[in-house]
């Protein structure tokens, strides 16, 4: 690790900062730090994640083996054994450590399968889906946040600002099942869930992502077909980000419209059009970026009912059943990975703000 | 003579309307010459920024502008914002006052110099970059060739400032309209910035108007000044008549109101009594009234017009005041 870092910060740090730098750029630095301090974080989902998964008041054996068989002592003894349920709480939680850190998630009880392998099948496609609703949000919030700040106080403004209350406060369950109805049911624009019609085969695997896997191999017919199972799953997940993001796209520009710099724009007599994408939106996308970070995050949590609404096979489905079933190894390794998503994300935003904002670059 | 670079007649600026309108600019009139420096002072609040706003098209929302600016035989009152964006940054050239929230913080030198050239200009990428390079060595920035990479904030107050002049300069306008330029930066660099406007507008021709309340870089600059008092020109002419025979009792205050120069300078420091009004709440007469010292009854009702002084022919000399109280002491000071 540490011969890595080394070799990576000769060409950077013979850079203009030397003095900042030492050895390792700042960069690397700053990520090792943030590897340290996670890890302690994850230690304390893990213990947090447990302790809740064992404080439920419902008897794991009675929920997966059914009432009949749980009148058996035999049937529960044995099957309290296998999941290793016979054991002190502090041995069943240091049991499951040791098995995390060699990659072993347990076995889930519902699927009889590893966790791990549950997920992996899984996790793309909620991956898929988080990204594909964060693309829609920002083609959709990023001109609509920026036409309402323009027209602050104007009858469209206030129109944006109130839908967007709207589309807060609107359940996605709801919106997804409303949505269903009326696209799939009534006008038959889209398919009625899945991640593909019965007629197709997964593309090869590369990123997981099926309309980008397709599109890598040239199937241009099952990436439509991808692409349209996703599309309407994609917009009820994006709705509440939509919502989010276009008031913050808004009070962010209404804070940059203001600045010397702007004004500055425009004594150059530089289009409105250049001022506004050029200059406007580029100083404000620190800000909005801070909340597309968030509301990533958020949608990896959002799919949970989206998912079940969509038939949608990805984590959020899997989460559900797994909750209902008392599935303790699935519910944790699904916690863990919302984790990790939600660490990743925040540091890749953190990362961000040094490649959209010069003055962040250097002191990390 | 030439015609004026500029010429500004009878400028009002007012915002509201009806009866709850109020004129923040009542009617100035102003030339700026070809080649020269003209000093508009005046304290915050006076209208001297907004009179250049005005002439800019970059009023604040709601306020409109009536009367005449004419550069280069065209008026720019009642222009449509389009009109005015083939004129700023092209004919008019502007520089403002803190160079560390005036340049764009995320984007480079190097675009931040020629993005107008090349609307302007039509010129390309390259061209546009060649010319960026001279006009960062012609306003003494260190090392141009590093500089149009970088950012705003790995520069100095001074070099910043450099850098937003020579920006301004960029597509060779006819007037640079200098907003404070000194003002935010410490005065060791002042100095530099001031000797660079100085040059550039000898070596090009260009003419500046340069906006401040600091009559030491009005004395030390410009050719000619007009001192604003609550929207109005309360005194113009040139700079040594002006600030050696101030006639207007505000002029003569401001001047009072400085520090010790130095040594062989012993006065007192006197502070102008009360604060400016505001143009919502003006006083009848002349607006300085209250402010007076020497201030008689008809100063509370009827509003000085403007007169001459000085010799027939020579460098007109004009001031506001009913009284004209330094008529007999105008020699001394």
């Amino acid at each position: 690790m540490t011969a890595t870092l080394d070799r990576a910060a000769g060409p950077a740090g013979a850079g203009p900062k030397r003095t900042a730098t030492r050895r390792r750029p700042p960069v690397m630095r700053f990520i090792a730090r943030r590897a340290l301090s996670t890890s302690f974080l994850l230690v304390g989902v893990t213990a947090a994640v447990f302790a809740v998964s064992r404080f439920v008041p419902t008897d794991p054996v009675v929920a997966n083996l059914g009432t009949e068989a749980a009148q058996d002592p035999a049937i529960v003894e044995a099957y309290r054994e296998k999941h290793g349920l016979d054991q002190p709480l502090p041995v069943q939680y240091l049991t499951y450590l040791w098995r995390l850190l060699h990659g072993d998630l347990g076995q889930s009880i519902q699927t009889g399968q590893a966790v791990s392998a549950d997920l992996a099948a899984r996790v793309p496609a909620t991956v898929e889906l988080a990204l594909a609703a964060m693309i829609i949000a920002l083609l959709v919030s990023i001109p609509l946040g920026t036409v309402a700040a323009l027209r602050r106080g104007k009858p469209s403004d206030k129109a944006v600002l109130g839908g967007t209350l709207l589309g807060m406060s609107a359940p996605s369950f709801w919106v997804g099942l409303v949505a269903l109805y009326l696209f799939f049911f009534r006008l038959g624009w889209v398919p009625g869930g899945g991640r593909l019609s019965l007629e197709y085969v997964p593309p090869p695997s590369r990123t997981h992502l099926y309309t980008v896997d397709a599109l890598i191999s040239g199937d241009v017919a099952l990436a439509m077909d991808a692409a349209r199972h996703l599309v309407l799953p994609a917009a009820v997940l994006a709705l509440p980000m939509i919502a989010l993001l276009t008031r913050f796209v808004r009070s962010s520009i209404l804070d940059v419209l203001g600045e010397d710099y702007v004004r500055n724009a425009r004594a150059k007599g530089l289009g409105e059009p250049t001022v506004i994408v050029r200059y406007v939106l580029r100083a404000a996308a620190p800000q909005i970026l801070t909340v597309v970070g968030l509301a990533l995050a958020n949608a990896f949590v959002g799919t949970l009912l989206v998912e079940q609404v969509f038939s949608w096979p990805g984590m959020g489905s899997y989460a559900y059943q797994s909750a209902i079933r008392l599935d303790f190894p699935a519910v944790m390794g699904v916690c863990l990975v919302i984790t990790v998503a939600y660490i990743i994300i925040n540091l890749s935003v953190d990362l961000l703000y040094g490649v959209v904002d010069p003055r962040m670059r250097v002191t990390t | 003579m030439t015609t004026p670079a500029l010429s500004v007649r009878n400028l009002r600026v007012s915002v509201g309307s009806g009866e709850s309108e109020v004129e923040i600019l009542r009617g100035v009139d102003f030339d700026v010459r070809r080649g020269e420096i003209l000093g508009i002072a005046g304290e915050s609040g006076s209208g001297k920024t907004m009179a250049m706003r005005a002439v800019l098209g970059l009023l604040p929302h709601g306020a409109r502008a009536t009367g005449s600016a004419v550069l280069d035989g065209r008026d720019l009152v009642g222009l449509s914002q389009s009109e005015l964006r083939t004129i700023r940054g092209r004919h008019i050239g502007m520089v403002f006052q803190d160079p560390t929230t005036s340049l764009h913080p995320m984007l480079r030198i190097g675009r931040q110099l020629t993005d107008h050239m090349r609307k302007h200009l039509g010129l390309r990428r390259a061209e546009a970059e060649r010319r960026a390079l001279d006009l960062l060595d012609d306003v003494r920035l260190p090392d141009p060739e590093q500089a149009m990479g970088r950012y705003p904030h790995q520069f100095s107050g001074g070099m910043r400032q450099r850098i937003a002049i020579a920006a301004a300069l960029a597509c060779n306008p006819t007037l640079i309209v200098a907003d404070e330029p000194t003002t935010a930066l410490d005065v060791t660099v002042q100095a530099g910035v001031l000797a660079l406007l100085r040059r550039l507008c000898d070596e090009h021709g260009t003419s500046i108007v340069m906006i401040t309340h600091d009559l030491g870089v009005l004395s030390e600059l410009c050719d000619r000044v007009s001192v604003f008092y609550s929207g109005s020109v309360i005194e113009s002419g040139s700079t040594r008549d002006v600030m050696d025979h101030a006639r207007h009792p505000y002029t003569r205050a401001l001047l009072d109101a400085l520090p010790d120069q130095g040594l062989d300078d012993l006065r007192p420091m006197v502070p102008i009594a009360g604060t400016a009004p505001s143009a919502a709440d003006r006083p009848a007469g002349c607006a300085f009234h209250p402010r007076c010292r020497f201030a008689t009854v008809p100063c509370q009702t009827d509003p000085p017009g403007p007169r001459a002084t000085g010799p027939d022919g020579a460098e007109p000399h004009t001031f506001s005041c009913t009284v004209d109280p330094f008529e007999l002491r105008s020699v001394v000071r």
